[in-house]
Formats: C-alpha cells, structure tokens, sequence
C-alpha cells in the first residue's frame, strides 16, 4: 500500500493541481509532497523489516509491469521525496512572498532581467524560485511521478517509457524559464534526451530479441540459462553484450559522462530556481540506476572488464572535466552545474569495482548519489536565494553575502563539506566506502581519481564560499549602513536539507543495508 | 524424406522446410538489422547537423530506425511468451518518441521565431562555454 501510495500520489497530484485555481496549487503540492514523503518513509520500513519485494502486475494483452521494492529502489524514492518536499516548500513560501511583493510593487527579481553572460551569468528569469513552477505545478509533480516510476521499474519497456517521460518533463521544466537561453538549454536538452532514449531502445529491442524477454528477472534468467560463451552469434543470447552495450550508450548521454555532457550545464543553471535542485541532485541518477540493474542485477557477468574499466575512465574524465569547468566558471548556478558533472564521475566507479565482484563498491557508490542529491539541491536552493538577494547569479556577486545571508552560506558550506567528502557526513561514509572497494580489489587507480576528485571539489567550493566571507567594496544598505542579517523560510529548509548528509553521515551503516535489502533478487522474482 | 502433410514427400537430398517460428526469427533478425543501421545513420545525420532542420532529419530518421527495430525485437516469433505486450511495447515506443519529436520541433520553431535568432544561433547540441 505504502508503495502503491508514494507512486500515485504526485501522478494523482498533477491532475488534481491542473484543476485547483493559481492560488491553492502551491497548497495542494505540498501536501501531495508531504503524503509522497511520508509513504516513501513507510515503504522503506516495510523493506527494512520484511526485505525487498516485488509485484508482476498484469496488463491487457498480455503486457507486464514489474515493480520492485527493493532497497536501491526504495532508498532514492525517499530521497527523491525528500528533495521533492524540500523544493516545494521552498518554492510555495516563495510564490507567497511574490504574490504579496507584487501588490506593493516590489516584485522579486524583477531587476536582474539586463544582464546576460554566456559564461552563466544568469538573468532574473533563472534566479526567480517559482517563475516557472507555479505556472507548471503539474508537470513538476508529474517528472517527480516519472522518476519514481523509473526507480522501481522491473521491466524494460517501462523503464523506456519512463526515461522518455523524465527527459521530456525536464526538458519542458527547463524552457519554461521563458527567455531565450531558457527555452535554447531546453531544446538542446530535449534534443540531447531524445538521441539518448532512442539509443536506449534500440539497445533494449536487441536485448528483447536476444533473450524474448521484457521483465528483467526473465531476461537474467534467460542469460543464465544460456550464456554467450556457449551461444554466439547476433541471434540468440550471444547479442545481449551488443545490446547492454548499445543501450549504456544511450545512458552514458542521459547521465552523462564526459564527453557526452556538454548539454547538462546549460540546462541545469538555465532551469527555474525550483527546477535546478531536482534536475541535478535527483534526475541525473536515474540513467545511473538503470545501468546498475542492467550491469550489476542482471547480467553481472555479461560487463567485459576491458569495458568495465573504460566506463570508470570516463567517470573519471568527468570528475577532472566537470572539477576544471566547475573552477572556471563564473556563475553560481553554473559553477554547481558543473559540480554535478563532476560527482557523476564518481558514482560511475561503481561499475569497474561492481565487475571485480565488490559489493562495497555497488553500495558506496549508490550511497555516494543518495549524499549527493540533498547537498546539491540545498546548494542550488540557497544559490536561488542569494542570486536574488544580489541580483544577478555571479560568484563575485556574493562578496559579504555570509554576513547578510548566513543561513544561505551555512547550507552551501554543509553542502560543500559532504561533496568533498569530509566526515562526519553521508559524502565521507560514500567515498570511504568507494576508497575501500578500490584499494580491496587491486584498482588504486580509481582511489586516486577519487582523491583527487575530492580536491578539485575542495577547490570549487573554496571558491564560491571564499568571497562570501570577503566585505564587498561598497555596502548595499541604505546611506552606506552595513547591510542588516536577513533570513528567511526558505533558508531554513536549504539548511535542513544540507543537515539531512549530517544525519546520514552520522548513521552510514544502516543507509548501506537498507541499499542492499533485496540487492541479489533484484531482478524480480516471479 | 518424410513431409508434414500425409501422401507427399520431398526430393531426396533437399532440407527439410525450416519451422514457421525459425522462419519468423530469421526474417525479425534481419529487420533488426536493419534498423539498426537506420538507427545508426540517423545518429550520425544529428550530429553532423549545424541548424534544428537537419537535427529534427536526423533524429526523425534515429526514432524510425529504433521504432522499426524495436518492432522486430519485440516481434510475436520472439517475445513469445508476451507476444501481445510485443505490439504494445512498438505502439508505445512509436507515440511517445513522436510525441517527444513534435515537442521538440515546436522548441525549435520558438527559437527560430525569436527576433535575437541571428546573436545566438545553435551550431551545436551542446553549449560548451564557461
């Protein structure tokens, strides 16, 4: 029940916002995020104590769809939920903000509509938290919905399906933004999506033809009764590494990885500030997810190591790529996009050090995306409120923001020390844990990267924090007075949201084991 | 040689007529195939494309390629079990990328309308800067 809950609450929840008047919808979505949350909490409980399950759920003309409720699943649904519930809030207490400022006339963000700087240097339009959700509320809570759906797909067709459903919703969420290089980022986005989708299904339908099997514990089966060694050829089980391979293809460019990512920093620091933080803390580990049950589920052996290795070298082309870019740029939202780029490298180790048969690395790489989608989007959300507070989205524009905005800056700076994988928090516990898998399996090659990842974030974030604390040459208070404190609710929720790697970091042992709950059956049993 | 039709028999030395099912997955292996390399040419006519007209072709083209050959992958001789759920799994394939085709297409019209077109026109998927 608590599963079936957590899947349709948004999806119901899109449809009932599309019909309530402007003013009630940020109302309803909070309360469909709050529900969406606290069924996730209670599925994962249920999982906790009586393990992972699975459910064949069957269709009209003899179509199939495999819900798994398994640990993998269940722990990024709540984390999906949990950034959800963060966004939405943030984002209803600042449609009410906006709606009260625009009668006295001081519309938010109305200021900042000059300036623009390819280098990402963002006009209002990006800087606005709901420009563009409390427009788009359904198909907001519908991309949650298809994200959800994804995680807990069992089968190949509805994890198409569902990937194709992300991409256009997140696409859509990103032109939005209304401008040019909104709707620009948007169509690349969409066009980037589509090629990715598309090679997927190409992938999947060699896969169908391969092993005549949807379901992902019927394809498993399928390959463990006849292994490619002893059935070559294009016809029969010997296609199915051709078709993994076709289809990683396509996930390489939904992650993506270097060199493939080129379409995500636009997209992600052009988005509406309530889009950013689950377009980069949530969206972006779905194609990662799917990979896992493909690589690690369902054909663990299928992955060649010579493959295995090149998919961790472009995880670490992206760590170096996205850490480089990240110094570089210029604006905040950019910077963080970047970052994104940046810690997906890292989580794709986990395939490398998943083919040397370490479990470790499977759970500490997906422990390293659960860490990384709170801390992501607390900093985009905090980035949100100080590029309006200065009007514009620039680092240089922070200068003295910590003593007006420390809220703001607390979250980024907490965010930031679990990105660069200090104790005590959830980014230490993930990294450790990939540390430990590359040094147990012989692939110290890849400690390095991580380490050396860590420094670069150690970099970035340095940068965008250091001209926080630095007096800006000129005080923007009236008459020259210095510039009083100012905080505001949706601070406190970036900051619980950084918080939230605290706890997680405080309690890794059992963030590991809920990850693995069902993790050898995940196929899906019959 | 024995035929599967009582009275008649075959001239000696010739094969025996292959099942209708081997039939079938021979004829789908060769589809697959060849949507494949549709597939592959529309990647490629994306890529080198430099305006949203050559891009659409070719993604156009990509999306027929992959409709066609998941229509062969997901054919009844092969998914046998869900042969059904095959036709469903193409019609679904179908509508949702020519839904996603059309959105784009309408992106890409909005973009070309923009009077500022000239200062920022795309001549790549990617942005690449900063």
């Amino acid at each position: 029940v608590s599963v079936a809950i957590t899947l349709l609450a948004p999806v119901l929840g899109a449809g009932l916002v599309a019909l309530l008047p402007r003013g009630r919808r940020a109302a309803a979505a909070l309360s469909i995020a709050l529900a969406t949350a606290a069924a996730a909490i209670a599925a994962l409980w249920v999982a906790w104590r009586g393990g992972a399950r699975s459910w064949r759920l069957a269709g009209p003309w003899d179509t199939e769809v495999v819900v798994l409720a398994d640990g993998l699943a269940l722990v990024l649904v709540l984390t999906t939920a949990v950034v959800g519930t963060a966004v939405v809030a943030v984002a209803a207490i600042d449609e009410a903000r906006h709606t009260g400022g625009r009668a006295t006339g001081d519309r938010a963000g109305a200021r900042t509509r000059d300036a623009h700087d390819p280098r990402g240097d963002l006009p209002g339009a990006a800087t606005a938290v709901t420009a563009t959700v409390a427009a788009n509320w359904p198909g907001w809570l519908g991309l949650w919905a298809a994200v959800q759906v994804l995680l807990v797909a069992g089968d190949l067709l509805t994890i198409y399906l569902a990937l194709e459903v992300v991409g256009l919703l997140g696409a859509v969420l990103v032109a939005g933004g209304g401008d040019r290089p909104a709707v620009l980022a948007g169509t690349r986005y969409l066009a980037a999506e589509l090629v990715a989708s598309l090679t997927v299904l190409v992938g999947f339908a060699l896969l169908w033809h391969a092993t005549g099997a949807f379901a992902l514990a019927d394809v498993a089966a399928a390959l463990a009764a006849a292994p490619s060694a002893t059935a070559p050829g294009l016809a029969g089980p010997g296609l199915a590494g051709p078709a993994l391979a076709v289809a990683t293809l396509g996930l390489l460019l939904k992650v993506p990885l270097a060199p493939l990512h080129l379409w995500l920093p636009a997209a992600h620091s052009r988005a509406p500030g309530a889009v950013s933080p689950v377009l980069s803390g949530v969206v972006v580990t779905t194609a990662t997810v799917v990979a896992v049950r493909l690589w690690v589920q369902t054909a663990p052996t299928a992955l060649p190591p010579a493959t295995a290795q090149l998919l961790g070298g472009l995880g670490v082309a992206a760590i170096v790529w996205g850490g480089v870019a990240a110094l570089r740029a210029t604006g905040t939202k950019r910077l963080l996009a970047y970052s994104t780029v940046s810690q997906l490298g890292q989580l794709w180790l986990l395939l490398p050090l998943a083919r040397a048969g370490s479990a470790d690395g499977v759970s500490g790489g997906l422990l390293h995306a659960v860490a990384h989608a709170p801390a992501k989007a607390s900093m985009l959300l905090a980035a949100a409120v100080l590029a309006e507070d200065a009007g514009r989205d620039h680092v240089d524009a922070l200068d003295g923001v910590a003593s007006r905005r420390p809220l703001s800056v607390a979250a980024i700076g907490l965010a930031g020390v679990s990105l660069i994988g200090l104790p005590p928090t959830a980014g230490f516990a993930a990294k450790w844990q990939l540390l430990d898998a590359s040094l147990a399996t012989g692939q110290w090659w890849w400690a390095v990267a991580i380490a050396g990842g860590g420094l670069l974030t150690a970099a970035y974030v340095t940068r965008l924090l250091t001209p926080a604390f630095v007096p800006p040459d000129r005080e923007p208070g009236p008459a020259g007075t210095p510039a009083a404190a100012r905080r505001d609710a949706r601070e406190v929720v970036a900051l619980v949201l950084a918080a939230t790697t605290l706890v997680l970091g405080l309690r890794p042992v059992e963030a590991l084991t809920l990850l693995e709950v069902g993790a050898a059956a995940a196929g899906g049993t019959p | 040689v024995p035929s599967d039709r009582p009275g008649r028999t075959l001239p000696r030395g010739l094969p025996s007529p292959p099942p209708t099912r081997e039939a079938g997955r021979v004829t789908a292996t060769g589809v697959l195939g060849a949507g494949v390399v549709v597939a592959a040419v529309g990647l490629v006519v994306t890529f080198r494309g430099t305006r949203w007209p050559g891009r659409l072709l070719g993604l156009t083209v990509l999306a027929l390629g992959a409709v066609v050959t998941s229509a062969a992958g997901a054919a009844p001789t092969t998914v046998e079990r869900h042969a059904g759920a095959g036709v469903v799994a193409v019609l679904a394939a179908a509508v949702t990328a020519a839904g996603m085709l059309t959105v784009l297409r309408w992106l890409a019209r909005r973009l070309d309308d923009d009077p500022e077109r000239p200062d920022a026109a795309p001549t790549s998927l990617d942005e690449g800067r900063g």
